[in-house]
């Protein structure tokens, strides 16, 4: 599971006590770099970079959650080379995982933040309510809210997990009856970054974190606090079936001669245009697929307020028309001002042709 | 994971073509008349490719299969294959489960992956003298 | 609320509701009017030949080519192109087949009624740059041509700006250029409303009222006997 090594130990030591070859290492970096959209020719300077990287501690709070990103970024213990980043962070706190609970685990929360004070990063997953006091997800007579103030005072930096945590989610969608938002609407004095997506592809998550090392720094963020190396991009433009786009070639309903041949799925409600991830290139399931390649339209999940944005199934140029009433209404007004208007210059023509 | 992908193959996968292959030997072709007169060469990252499932197996089928196929068991599978084309390799990078999280495509003398890394031979160099010197020393 | 979902939001429902008041305001307002009824005999009985005129007089005659035919060229190729852009590109249609159903009782309906082939996307964006260009161009000679540039109004500048407006737009949409997507697309859509609520109000209107209006001169003219 998640071994307890001292935290300050260079990845390199790491990599050398658990058996790990250099081989292995160069190829979990070009894997890394590859998801992480870098060209090959960056594998080498990464490497070294991470080698001599020091393992951060890291405390994961969960919040207004369904545990889905958790569940997506660890649904396996083995050492998988996706899964080599988490078992190489001090991953100190993580409720989901750990097998102490209650008091012994809050102590040892509290244990790791005064331990690493200012170092540490903070990853959450799961919105936070803010109504009445967020009353309406606590845990251990705390709310979310203090939970995360708290901890977030002696974070290096916090990652937002997952749209929940990035934007609200789905606890924010109409009529949000906790007064749920995200993590950067409360945290304004730390660097927060936004691993949206609901889940967010995993290798995202992985990635952050093998930049943040190899790099000590926060990666380049783009105007909602995604990293652009994967949030750079809409699905759109890395979408496999962009030339049937590009052709008007279009499927018209799911299953039909269209979808068959894999056609184009803009007119079943496709967002892939407005939608920023890299959902296209890293795909699901270690590059198995993602959802237009198993032929229905991109939800999309990584942008704010998603939930509210209309059907999944209208397309992105349909408006959100409010009724036929109002148009017909003004359509009758309209021709009203017409005939008023008309009778003013009849008369007026009358006149003009009795004074002529 | 391949019986899911079997199933995405036949499901019609086959039959569009964005037609990206044809671009990218031509960028292979530029690379190896490079490392040919003496230059670098480079790699392609074919993860990052927007593929269909057709360009894939073009790639394949220009490309072929030439003198060398190299396993590697490192944290997972990975193959390095020289192509039909000497100077163009085909590595792929597996995870303990099979799953393929790199893909590239290098033009070099010899992938990097294959190299001995230096600080491993200096490792192997003292491990194989201590065995040398406990054998001299049992007879 | 971002910016798009107001733009295809309450924006465009706003938009529609004065594109449609101004519209049946003025064309009921034109055919409620009088017409001075003629008491002579007509000259000439075959009043179709007169309706054939929103065709003939379509095209400047032989001998004003020369001055006219010019500008008549670039401005039929940019109309064109500009109703091709609009008619003939996928996602437009869809938001096309989308109003009517939104409107009608029978949703089926817009599909039917709205089901041509489009064309490629790449040659949309081709003849919205020509018809761009060519906008350019007669704005040139609006306003290098003394006559024309002592003539032109407020009406006239606007219209041309709102109609330059979403062409760009679309573009820059299409292209993914001038910042996020989500914020080019939304300043599309709010081109394309401003342009819609100032439509009725303008010589935009020249859309309904041209080709009746040549029709009825073209009657005229028969009932006087003149050549056609």
């Amino acid at each position: 599971m998640i071994p307890i090594t001292r935290v300050g130990a260079t990845l390199d030591e790491l990599l050398a006590q658990r058996g790990v070859s250099r081989r292995s290492f160069l190829k979990f970096c070009t894997a890394m770099a590859s998801m992480m959209a870098l060209p090959p020719s960056a594998v080498p300077a990464f490497a070294q970079a991470l080698a001599g990287a020091r393992r951060p501690s890291v405390i994961w709070l969960s919040f207004q959650e369904c545990t889905g990103c958790a569940e997506s970024l660890m649904r396996s213990d083995a050492t998988t080379l996706e899964q080599l980043i988490f078992n190489l962070v001090s991953l100190d706190y993580l409720d989901l995982l750990q097998a102490a609970s209650g008091t012994a685990a809050e102590d040892a929360r509290a244990r790791a933040m005064a331990e690493s004070y200012g170092k540490y990063l903070l990853l959450v997953d799961g919105s936070v309510s803010t109504a009445d006091g967020g009353v309406y997800s606590t845990a251990g007579g705390k709310s979310n809210h203090d939970v995360l103030m708290d901890a977030a005072k002696g974070a290096a930096a916090v990652i937002a997990v997952g749209t929940c945590a990035a934007f609200g989610g789905i606890p924010k969608a109409a009529p949000n009856p906790t007064g749920a938002v995200g993590v950067s609407e409360l945290i304004k004095d730390k660097p927060v970054i936004n691993i949206s997506g609901c889940p967010p592809v995993p290798v995202v998550l992985t990635g952050v974190l093998a930049q943040y090392l190899a790099f000590g720094r926060i990666p380049d963020l783009d105007a909602l606090g995604r990293p652009k190396a994967f949030f750079g991009d809409t699905i759109h433009d890395r979408c496999y079936r962009r030339p049937f786009y590009d052709e008007g070639k279009f499927a018209k309903t799911f299953d039909d001669e269209g979808a068959r041949n894999g056609w184009c799925l803009y007119e079943l409600g496709c967002k892939g245009p407005t939608t920023y991830n890299s959902c296209a290139t890293l795909k699901w399931n270690a590059g198995t697929s993602f959802p237009i390649q198993s032929g229905h339209g991109c939800l999309g999940c990584s942008e704010p307020d998603f939930w509210d944005a209309g059907s999944f199934y209208n397309p992105i140029p349909v408006g959100a028309w409010g009724s036929a009433a109002t148009v017909a209404a003004a359509g009758a007004a309209g021709a009203a001002l017409g005939a008023g208007a008309a009778l003013l210059a009849r008369r007026h023509q009358v006149e003009v042709e009795k004074k002529s | 994971m391949s019986g899911l992908a079997n199933a995405t193959r036949e499901r019609g996968l086959l039959a569009p073509r964005a037609g990206n292959a044809k671009a990218l030997l031509r960028e292979l072709l530029r690379l190896l008349d490079d490392l040919a007169a003496g230059g670098t060469g480079g790699s392609i990252d074919l993860m990052s490719m927007p593929f269909a499932q057709a360009d894939y197996e073009e790639m394949r089928d220009v490309l072929g299969v030439g003198a060398i196929d190299a396993r590697l068991e490192a944290l997972g599978e990975s193959r390095v294959q020289e192509t039909r084309y000497p100077g163009i390799w085909w590595v792929r990078h597996c995870n303990e489960d099979r799953e393929t999280v790199a893909e590239l495509i290098e033009v070099c003398d010899v992938p990097s992956i294959l190299r001995a890394p230096a600080a491993d031979v200096v490792y192997a160099a003292a491990q194989l003298r201590q065995v040398l010197e406990a054998q001299a020393r049992s007879g | 609320m971002t910016l798009l979902s107001f733009a295809r939001g309450i924006a465009l429902e706003v938009a529609t509701m004065v594109f449609v008041l101004g519209i049946a305001w003025r064309l009921v307002g034109i055919l409620l009017l009088r017409a001075r009824r003629d008491h002579s005999a007509a000259r000439r009985h075959d009043a179709w030949k007169g309706l054939m005129m929103t065709a003939t007089r379509s095209w400047p005659k032989k001998e004003f080519i020369g001055a006219s035919g010019f500008v008549e060229a670039i401005s039929y190729t940019w109309h064109l192109a500009l109703f091709a852009t609009i008619l003939l590109y996928a996602p437009h249609v869809v938001l096309l087949q989308n109003v009517v159903e939104a409107f009608l009782p029978f949703p089926v309906v817009g599909r039917i009624l709205f089901y041509w082939p489009t064309l490629p996307a790449g040659m949309i964006f081709f003849l919205a740059s020509l018809s761009s260009g060519l906008l350019l161009i007669a704005f040139a000679h609006r306003l290098i041509n003394p006559v024309k540039r002592l003539i032109s109004n407020f009406d006239d500048y606007l219209s041309w700006l709102l109609t330059l407006a979403p062409l760009i737009t679309g573009m820059a949409a299409y292209m993914h250029v001038g910042g996020p997507y989500q914020t080019v697309l939304a300043v599309h859509i709010l081109s394309v409303e401003a342009l819609m609520i100032w439509f009725p109000f303008g010589k935009l209107m020249h859309l309904f009222t041209m080709f009746a209006v040549r029709g009825v001169t073209g009657v005229l003219f028969v009932r006087k006997g003149a050549a056609t």
